[in-house]
């Protein structure tokens, strides 16, 4: 079903809406979730919630890429999670994917827009070629594994992770020109 | 700047790079297992006839994968192991991807339904909307389907995309091919000719849950097995051979005999270049010439109207006029979109061909006009008589609202 027939499953409080969703989008939003929290339990209640959420911000809303509004959702209630799993001290492989983002940024804890933020990233990554755009978001926004990225753009792991080091370092570049204090 | 919020910050990236980079859907592959078997009688029915073939049992193997257990052994994307019972799609069918022990293919003969194919210019063609990329082919992979008691053979064809001309951008694409290329009668047209290594520019179908082959109670979705498919092998390929550019000259009329792959490319980009709205420079135009400056704001889809929507704000000796343009790729298909309009303009009413439909209502500060030009839709909410007057002067009457 399109995405905007599902909006407007939404609009008309149909229950109907939240099992397309499910059944469009459950596979990539649990994705999202485990590349984060790497617990399937976990995964399926950020998952969940992220579709109460959903119901409760549509309407008023009505977003034109359901996936991306949707992930976004997940995405943050993911992260929210493993900050109070981090907090109880219990383990993820996410870690890893946040080092990674060292590259771009010094560490010090201070205020930033994230939504302003935001848009400087997709500026610099729409300037970028559509492969390296997708590998990176791909590992930063869909929080896939290298070996995914790799089986899916028919890659080396080695060719995935030097074209994200390239990108995260044309990134750290545009955010110091941006203003951005890393 | 910490590490979480950078990554917390990536997730306000643009919706649409979003969408661009999503992971398309890992394909599940229901196997059926085959005992080797000396020979095994096979029905093949076409829309024309029914032959009987004997199939050798030396010449092909289906493939067992990892346990012997039946089981499928797709993955979900979070590495969980998934058996589903049957594709996504489709139903009462089965489907066995088949490989070669050594030897060749064995042969198969296959009657598609033949048909005619209309008549239609380039222009015609391309205006399908179709996704269109250059690419190579990687491998392909031979299926058979049983379906209500008939066997139906495909192929999938993995082919490395160099470069897209319009569409999507994603580096590799699976392609549904009829029958199996190199195989005598399989194929049409220059589908025939596809070979691991070939080069071509494809313009194929997008298969989705709609797409496929029914028999009784059975449907075979083309989408279970790729994303696009060819309903016809000899319109929507270019591919390069030893002897040059195949294609279909009678369609691609402006394309050269001596025309290189490049060459059609630029061809086709040119086909395909994207231009603003058809009538909106009519419509603005028309609204200059009234006395009036426009200035004109892309807008979001407001979910009323499928149109690509555009604010035109009218200044000049009256007040400030708001008009919303609803844009349509045709004024047949602006045509139809009207005739959803219900008559007062608060409403609109869509029919699926499922059967299903949707109402949707809308709440207007003020009175609605509607009106189409060509097409547009042009829809003006309010009562001022200025505006109904240059309104009616350049679109004529309205067709619904204005109570």
């Amino acid at each position: 079903m399109e995405d905007a027939a599902i909006v407007q499953l939404f609009w008309d409080r149909s229950e109907e809406a939240i099992e397309e969703t499910r059944n469009k989008y459950g596979g990539i939003c649990r994705s999202i979730a485990m590349g984060v929290l790497h617990s399937r339990e976990d995964a399926e209640e950020c998952v969940s919630d992220a579709l109460l959420a959903l119901w409760n911000a549509i309407p008023p809303q009505r977003p034109r890429f359901l996936g991306a509004f949707l992930g976004r959702i997940v995405r943050n209630a993911a992260l929210d999670r493993y900050d109070y799993n981090t907090a109880l001290r219990r383990d993820s492989g996410f870690p890893a994917l946040l080092d990674e983002l060292s590259d771009c940024v010094g560490g010090a804890d201070e205020e930033v827009d994230l939504h302003l933020l935001g848009q400087a990233i997709s500026a610099y990554l729409a300037a970028r070629p559509a492969i390296q755009r997708q590998v990176f978001l791909q590992r930063y926004w869909y929080c896939a594994s290298i070996q995914e990225i790799s089986d899916r753009f028919h890659f080396t792991p080695s060719k995935v992770k030097s074209m994200l080091h390239r990108t995260r370092l044309g990134l750290r570049d545009h955010l110091i020109k941006e203003g951005y204090d890393l | 700047m910490t590490k979480e919020a950078l990554f917390r910050a990536i997730g306000e990236a643009a919706a649409e790079q979003i969408e661009e980079s999503r992971p398309k859907p890992r394909r599940s592959r229901p196997w059926r297992r085959y005992a080797a078997a000396a020979a095994c009688l096979v029905l093949i029915l076409s829309a024309a006839l029914a032959l009987p073939r004997l199939w050798g049992g030396d010449a092909a193997v289906h493939r067992d994968q990892g346990e012997d257990t039946g089981d499928c052994t797709a993955e979900n994307p979070d590495g969980s192991d998934y058996s589903p019972g049957s594709p996504g799609y489709s139903r009462n069918i089965e489907i066995g991807e088949v490989l070669c022990d050594g030897g060749g293919l064995p042969d198969i003969q296959q009657f598609g339904e033949a048909g005619c194919l209309a008549a239609m210019t380039a222009e015609e063609f391309l205006q399908q909307g179709m996704d269109i990329f250059r690419g190579t082919v990687e491998d392909i992979s031979y299926y058979e389907i049983s379906i209500d008691g008939t066997i139906l053979y495909t192929s999938v064809a993995r082919v490395a995309v160099s470069g897209w001309i319009r569409g999507q951008g994603a580096a590799s694409v699976s392609l549904l091919l009829p029958g199996w290329p190199g195989q005598a009668s399989s194929t049409d047209g220059l589908l025939a000719d596809l070979t691991v290594g070939s080069e071509a520019i494809f313009l194929p179908s997008t298969a989705t849950a709609d797409t496929g082959v029914t028999r009784g109670e059975s449907y075979f979705c083309y989408a279970d097995l790729a994303g696009y498919y060819f309903p016809e092998g000899i319109r929507p390929l270019f591919l390069a051979t030893d002897e040059g550019l195949a294609f279909d000259p009678d369609t691609w009329s402006g394309l050269s005999s001596g025309a290189t792959l490049d060459d059609a490319a630029a061809y086709l980009r040119s086909m395909t270049e994207e231009t603003p709205p058809e009538g909106l420079s009519a419509l603005t135009a028309a609204l200059e010439g009234q006395g009036y400056q426009v200035e004109a704001t892309a807008l979001e889809p407001d979910g009323f109207l499928q149109g690509e929507r555009r604010q035109l704000t009218l200044t000049g000796d009256t007040e400030e006029i708001s008009l919303t343009v609803y844009c349509y790729p045709s004024a047949a298909e602006a045509e139809a979109e009207a005739a959803a309009v219900s008559p007062n303009g608060y409403s609109t009413r869509y029919e699926y061909p499922d059967g299903t439909g949707t109402v949707t209502g809308a709440e207007w500060v003020d009175t609605p006009h509607f009106y189409r030009l060509g097409n547009l839709i042009v829809l003006y909410v309010g009562r001022e008589a200025a505006a109904l007057t240059v309104l009616e002067a350049v679109c004529g009457p309205s067709f619904a609202g204005g109570r």
